[in-house]
């Protein structure tokens, strides 16, 4: 499977050929950073799930 | 313009060159292949009187496509200039001075916007004619002539309003690219001064929340990133002060719909990671060298929260510092999901595997398991109860998008491929699994499936369960494909063990009165496993929180008795998931992909 960059889903090089790896160039790392420091790299969460507790959990005699 | 070049010596030989639209087919071909975020082209033309009938034609086209590159061509009277000079001084003033009054005007941008930024991505000719051009050289490379810039941003300022005021979401677009483009150049200054704090940081202005260990020697440092603050006191108190360092980050939570939320980790929290672990950040103030510890240790709670907070944390490692896991240093702390009291020693277990485990251990010696024609003794004891836990296991894959009860039924009613063949067979079976249910559940009250061809298997047939579960409709089909499954496989086969012992199963812990009677196979299991637990104190952690700081050292940072999982990424497959599924909207999904990395953290063990 190709992968991608992150930011500008450009299809990109491997680790091993690509520096900027897992981003396509310098530009779309920074991007990327700057998201994670605006706050911006989120996972959304509906409040049923946080709800359950559904992870590796619960006494396993009453699963 | 149009040339054409022909062959004369030989017939039909000849190419046509021409751009039928001028230079807003130029730009076109410019951007073939690119993703453009307009069309077509804004052209912008128009002949100024600048005294007395001498006149300046303007001519602009330009489009903007989703690249980095900013790409403008200059000419005056056909004439390249490759260093620009007033006509693009011109043009370039008009283009930040209208984008950010536009952006500024619809409120789509905070700030005013670099002029670097508003060109990035654009591509654009811009031609001029006029009488006695003055250029800086013999080449014509630069023009020069004054008059020309305020010519050339006027018609450029008019028009393009114009453009950005007629096709609102081509403007959005455009504003959209300039302010990410403007943001990655913020971070890049951020990241710039991170680094060079980080950089002094082993002398002083190490971040206020670090309580850091006296060693300078990153190899034998390591550094415990905690979730929350008081599984980061309890840490920092029971710590070896030596080596180990204790940075407590906590994930911060946005509401924005009344359903959903969204949790990230707060900037601050990222700045601080950067500056502690010392090796700053992007492509120009990276350097692993740097890092001040050599393992890097995630701890975090055993429940959602802590799921989501580890995910966001391994996600920023591989995406900004792959280096610590390509070299080894990231970890992710094993805190004990239980923790067993009897009498005075506590006994510690790392999840609900090793929980059973435990439980099963204890069961054996107490618990005698007979069935009508056969009795379990010995080590086939254990293998025994570990088959059962397997169908439990089992069943509860199939709880993703079955209702259990339905499977289990089917399973005990011995369900089969072969009655998928004839719909009298399939409807006989399902109406033994009825039965089965109503005297199992009888305050539910069970509806029949409906009995159809199997769309996906011709001549065969399927039955489909429409139930609730805890109040949510799910729709249970019993087809070809489910029973082909390996899930499928694994529950008849337990169940057959089962019923070999010969019905019912009788289990005895040799107490009077203890002894009771089974015929499915996860009510024996349930009996096991609570004879597994007399007579100990079962304790779940729900948090770090929970233990004090003498248990978190003793379970889960003495480097003698602690597992720690080294984070290495040998699927790249996975990583893919890791680096894209994060931001998607949809929940299902990311949800499955924090369970499954849950697993796959789990096969890194070293």
């Amino acid at each position: 499977m190709a992968k991608k960059c992150v930011v500008c889903d450009e299809t990109i090089a491997g680790r091993e050929e690509n520096g900027h790896y897992p981003f396509c160039s310098s530009r779309c790392r920074q991007v990327d950073l700057g998201r994670w420091l605006n706050e911006e790299i989120v996972i959304r969460v509906s409040r049923e799930e946080s709800e359950r507790d559904d992870l590796p959990t619960g006494d396993p005699s009453d699963r | 313009m149009a040339i054409s070049l022909v062959d004369t010596r030989e017939l039909d030989k000849r190419h046509d060159f021409a751009f039928e639209g001028g230079i807003s087919s130029f730009v076109e071909q410019l951007n073939e292949n690119k993703q453009p975020l307009h069309k077509p082209p804004i052209f912008i033309t128009k002949e100024v009187d600048i005294a007395d009938g001498l006149m300046v034609t303007v001519e602009v086209a330009m489009q903007w496509n989703d690249s980095y590159k900013e790409k403008v061509l200059c000419f005056t009277n056909n004439i390249p200039q490759r260093d620009g000079g007033t006509h693009l001084s011109g043009l370039k003033g008009a283009l930040t001075r209208t984008v950010n009054a536009y952006s500024l005007s619809e409120g789509l941008a905070k700030q005013a916007l670099a002029g670097d930024d508003i060109r990035e991505g654009l591509t654009a000719i811009l031609s001029v004619k006029m009488p006695d051009p003055k250029f800086s050289s013999q080449t014509k490379e630069k023009l020069v002539s004054n008059e020309v810039k305020g010519i050339v941003e006027s018609v450029v300022n008019e028009h393009l309003a114009l453009f950005l005021g007629e096709n609102p979401s081509a403007a959005k677009q455009i504003v959209n690219k300039a302010v990410t483009a403007s943001r990655a150049r913020e971070a890049a200054r951020k990241a710039r001064e991170i680094a060079r704090k980080s950089a002094m940081s082993t002398i002083s202005g190490l971040p206020g929340k670090l309580a850091d260990c006296q060693s300078r020697d990153p190899v034998e440092s390591e550094i415990y990133i905690v979730e929350g603050d008081s599984a980061g006191g309890s840490a920092k108190q029971g710590r070896d002060r030596r080596n180990q360092a204790i940075l407590p980050l906590r994930g911060k939570i946005l509401n924005v719909e009344k359903a959903r939320f969204d949790k990230m980790l707060a900037s601050d929290a990222v700045t601080t990671l950067i500056a502690a672990l010392g090796c700053g950040i992007g492509d120009d103030y990276f350097d692993v060298d740097k890092l001040r510890y050599h393992k890097c240790i995630i701890m975090t709670d055993a429940d959602v929260d802590g799921a989501h907070i580890r995910t966001l944390l391994l996600t920023f490692f591989f995406r900004h510092m792959p280096q610590l896991i390509e070299r080894g240093y990231l970890y992710i702390a094993e805190p004990p999901l239980y923790g067993v009291r009897k009498g005075r020693s506590v006994r510690y277990l790392k999840d609900d595997r090793a929980l059973n485990h435990f439980l099963i251990q204890n069961a054996i010696g107490a618990v005698t398991i007979k069935g009508a024609s056969h009795e379990v003794t010995g080590d086939a004891l254990g293998d025994f109860i570990e088959r059962l836990v397997s169908y439990r296991d089992a069943i509860s894959t199939t709880s993703r998008n079955r209702d259990e009860r339905l499977v289990d039924a089917g399973v005990a009613v011995g369900l089969e491929l072969a009655d998928m063949q004839s719909e009298d067979a399939l409807l006989d079976r399902m109406n033994a699994i009825l039965e089965r249910l109503g005297e199992r559940y009888d305050t539910t009250m069970w509806v029949a499936p409906d009995v159809e061809p199997d769309p996906e298997q011709e001549g065969l047939w399927r039955a489909v369960w429409k139930t609730r579960v805890t109040g949510s409709r799910i729709t249970s089909v019993f087809d070809h494909t489910f029973l082909s499954n390996k899930v499928w496989g694994t529950l008849t086969s337990v169940r057959s063990e089962f019923e070999a012992l010969g019905l019912p199963v009788v289990a005895d812990d040799g107490k009077v009165g203890s002894a009771a009677e089974f015929d499915d196979p996860q009510e024996l299991l349930s009996y096991i496993l609570g004879m597994g637990r007399k007579g100990q104190n079962i304790q779940r952690y729900k948090g770090l929180g929970e233990m004090n700081p003498e248990q978190l050292w003793e379970t889960t940072m003495d480097p003698d008795a602690r597992t720690l999982r080294q984070v290495v990424v040998n699927d790249e497959l996975e990583a893919d998931k890791l680096f894209t599924v994060l931001m998607g909207d949809e929940v299902a999904p990311r949800r499955a992909f924090i369970e499954t990395n849950a697993l796959d953290v789990r096969n890194l063990d070293v």
